[in-house]
């Protein structure tokens, strides 16, 4: 409880003046392909403040990722940014020329992405990378920089750095390379940081150390992040608030500790239940979600959800639900006509099971 | 009873060259046994470079140890002539591991041609069958595997590891690259299979919270060696090997959110140098370690059907 109430006190203090960090509103991409044009996302709503940790979560399709390059610009052919707006500290980023956005991106805003091993470049030393971060966006000269880099590298908690600095991405090990792209992404104390799955390929031991590295540079740095994911655990263990994507739509908004307890769309009390745990009984099976997830392009009126839900009614296969914020609960949003209410949740059946 | 698949003290290794001192080897696997009861689920659980799927190769004998046995129904590797059929494997990514160039009826068909002397119609049935019991309907057949999505790869692949009708099925990570949603699906079908065909399962994967579901014994490796072997339950619940006790703190769960895991320590296994000559393999980041742990391998305990190899193991009260 002690745990939860700490998360609780972290929650409203990080929400409590909401001048937001970054606004994303109305963010539509789509791609074009054999000259028809497939929506990946679809007017994606949702802010971060600075000092939050906001989880993206869906499974793969669900335009997570598309939105997260969409914000730093880097939509390329075939792919179009339909509409939307994205504020960044009271700037539209989407309206920067090109050679701008070069010069704002990763110093005030970076980004890490999935795979270590290919995102760092192979011909060129870990110190090389780090450097060339720092020669782009800092005034430093050479041994400047060097030192900067070696004190970046010590503070992603690797122990020799200046042997780390000589190295080649492929002498280093996948936990290790991700702390050097982490090294890169702080190199400008950025104030916001997008993490694209920066666990996904590691090791749970090592997962444990990089999440625990980015909360500690989170509280220190005060700086918002961007988490996208699609493991629902490490969702608990580090974002104070959940956005779930699914078809490219946000289908719910909200912070993480109620999301778990009473989660209010019927994809994300399916996602949580279909979630194996440790407390997860022997040999009984799980829960599994009907049906497969629409194929891009193939997108129907009315709720996207609507063919795989328990709890569909007629109006819910014509008319697509919006995404409304629940005026109860503080800053809580879900996109469906009939919200999981508690009598409706089936959550506690779960937690009953477990129990027995 | 004896069990279906018995493996002792196989170990492997594999000769690196390195620029300064030419070829040396590297032990990838020491002395690892272990016994699988028929329609049983044996997990095999750690970090990357531990060893997990060396040992998945060895079992399907997609390779040769270099000391150790392997038998399967009492009866030597060796003396089994179509050991292929019997013992068969899932890996982890379906779009890497089904040709994509062929047809699903075609990848079926494969392990049928090979092995087996059928005519036309009855591999027809076979595929159908097969097809089937995982959950495909026969339109699938013509399919190519771009066509299909993850689950339904991985749904093929099992089918292709099936339709030989084997009595062990290795699966290595067989749903560590699949969304939850779809996760939950294949392992409900695997324990299906295994209850239907009676088969039994080596279950590599790095997912502490599948093993929990759908394992009975779970086996831990580091550093290719075993550190603690038992029923899940026990092993899970009151480990009794540091290593083990350090893997599970790892592990975020959702059962109580916001508690946050805590990275023990910072290094991770592969930046560690092993300890030369005998000696604990997780000398180098265990907490309790001290020189009695780097004098010796520690030899497996046998507590209770729970296997330790830890000089400091302590049953808790």
């Amino acid at each position: 409880m002690s745990n939860e109430s700490s998360v609780m006190s972290r929650q409203s203090s990080v929400r409590k003046n909401p001048p937001f960090l970054l606004k994303v509103k109305n963010l539509s991409v789509d791609f074009r392909s054999h000259g028809k044009s497939i929506s990946a996302v679809e007017s994606v709503n949702y802010d971060a403040c600075a000092g939050e940790t906001v989880a993206v979560v869906g499974e793969s399709g669900s335009g997570k990722s598309v939105t997260a390059l969409a914000i730093m610009g880097l939509i390329r052919k075939p792919g179009i940014l339909r509409s939307g707006m994205v504020k960044f500290d009271g700037k539209d980023l989407l309206a920067l020329s090109s050679r701008q956005r070069r010069k704002y991106m990763g110093r005030n805003l970076s980004m890490i992405f999935q795979e270590p091993a290919t995102s760092l470049n192979p011909s060129f030393s870990i110190g090389q990378q780090i450097t060339e971060v720092l020669k782009l966006h800092e005034n430093l000269n050479h041994a400047q920089r060097h030192n900067r880099a070696l004190d970046l590298i010590n503070e992603v908690g690797i122990s020799d750095p200046v042997k780390c600095l000589k190295l080649w991405p492929h002498q280093l090990s996948g936990g290790m390379n991700q702390r050097v792209m982490i090294a890169m992404a702080i190199s400008c104390n950025p104030s916001l940081l997008i993490a694209d799955e920066p666990t996904t390929a590691l090791d749970v031991t090592v997962q444990a150390q990089i999440l625990d590295l980015l909360r500690s540079l989170q509280q220190k740095n005060n700086m918002g992040m961007i988490f996208i994911t699609h493991d629902l655990s490490v969702v608990s263990n580090i974002a104070h608030r959940v956005v779930v994507m699914y078809a490219g739509q946000v289908v719910e908004n909200c912070p993480t500790t109620e999301l778990f307890q009473q989660p209010q769309h019927p994809y994300t009390e399916a996602l949580l239940k279909s979630l194996p745990t440790k407390n997860s009984y022997k040999n009984k099976r799980l829960y599994s979600i009907k049906g497969s997830p629409p194929k891009a392009g193939e997108r129907l009126s009315g709720c996207r959800f609507y063919s795989r839900c328990n709890y569909a009614k007629n109006n819910c296969r014509e008319e697509s639900p919006k995404l409304i914020n629940d005026l109860q609960s503080n800053y809580r949003a879900v996109r469906c006509f009939y919200p999981l209410t508690n009598a409706t949740n089936h959550m506690l059946d779960l937690f009953d099971d477990s129990l027995a | 009873m004896t069990a279906l698949l018995e493996v002792n003290n196989i170990s492997k290794s594999y000769q690196v060259s390195s620029r300064l001192f030419g070829a040396t080897t590297e032990s990838i696997l020491s002395d690892v046994s272990f016994e699988l009861e028929s329609g049983k689920i044996l997990a095999v659980v750690g970090e990357s470079g531990s060893g997990k799927s060396t040992l998945a190769r060895q079992v399907v004998k997609l390779e040769q140890p270099d000391s150790g046995e392997m038998f399967l129904d009492g009866k030597p590797y060796v003396s089994i002539p179509d050991l292929h059929q019997r013992v068969r494997m899932i890996f982890q990514n379906p779009a890497a591991s089904l040709n994509p160039r062929k047809r699903v009826y075609q990848l079926l068909e494969g392990p049928l041609k090979n092995y087996r002397n059928l005519s036309r119609s009855e591999r027809d049935d076979l595929i159908f069958q097969s097809l089937e019991k995982v959950g495909l309907s026969n339109e699938q057949a013509q399919r190519y595997p771009h066509m299909l999505s993850g689950g339904q790869g991985q749904r093929i692949a099992m089918a292709r590891a099936i339709i030989s009708g084997p009595q062990v099925i290795v699966a290595d990570e067989a749903v560590s690259a699949l969304d939850v949603s779809v996760q939950a699906q294949i392992l409900n079908l695997i324990m299906d299979l295994r209850d239907d065909m009676g088969m039994s399962w080596l279950f590599i994967t790095h997912d502490i919270s599948v093993v929990n579901v759908i394992a009975d014994t779970v086996l831990v490796l580091y550093a290719g060696r075993m550190m603690e072997m038992g029923p899940v339950k026990q092993v899970l619940e009151s480990p009794l090997h540091p290593y083990t006790r350090k893997l599970l703190q790892s592990v975020p769960g959702v059962d109580s959110p916001g508690n946050e895991v805590v990275a023990v320590d910072v290094k991770s296994a592969s930046d560690d140098t092993l300890p030369e000559g005998p000696a604990c393999a997780y000398l180098a980041r265990c907490p309790l370690a001290d020189k009695y742990c780097a004098e010796c391998v520690p030899p497996m305990m046998n507590l209770d059907k729970h296997l330790v190899a830890c000089l400091k193991a302590v049953k808790s009260p």
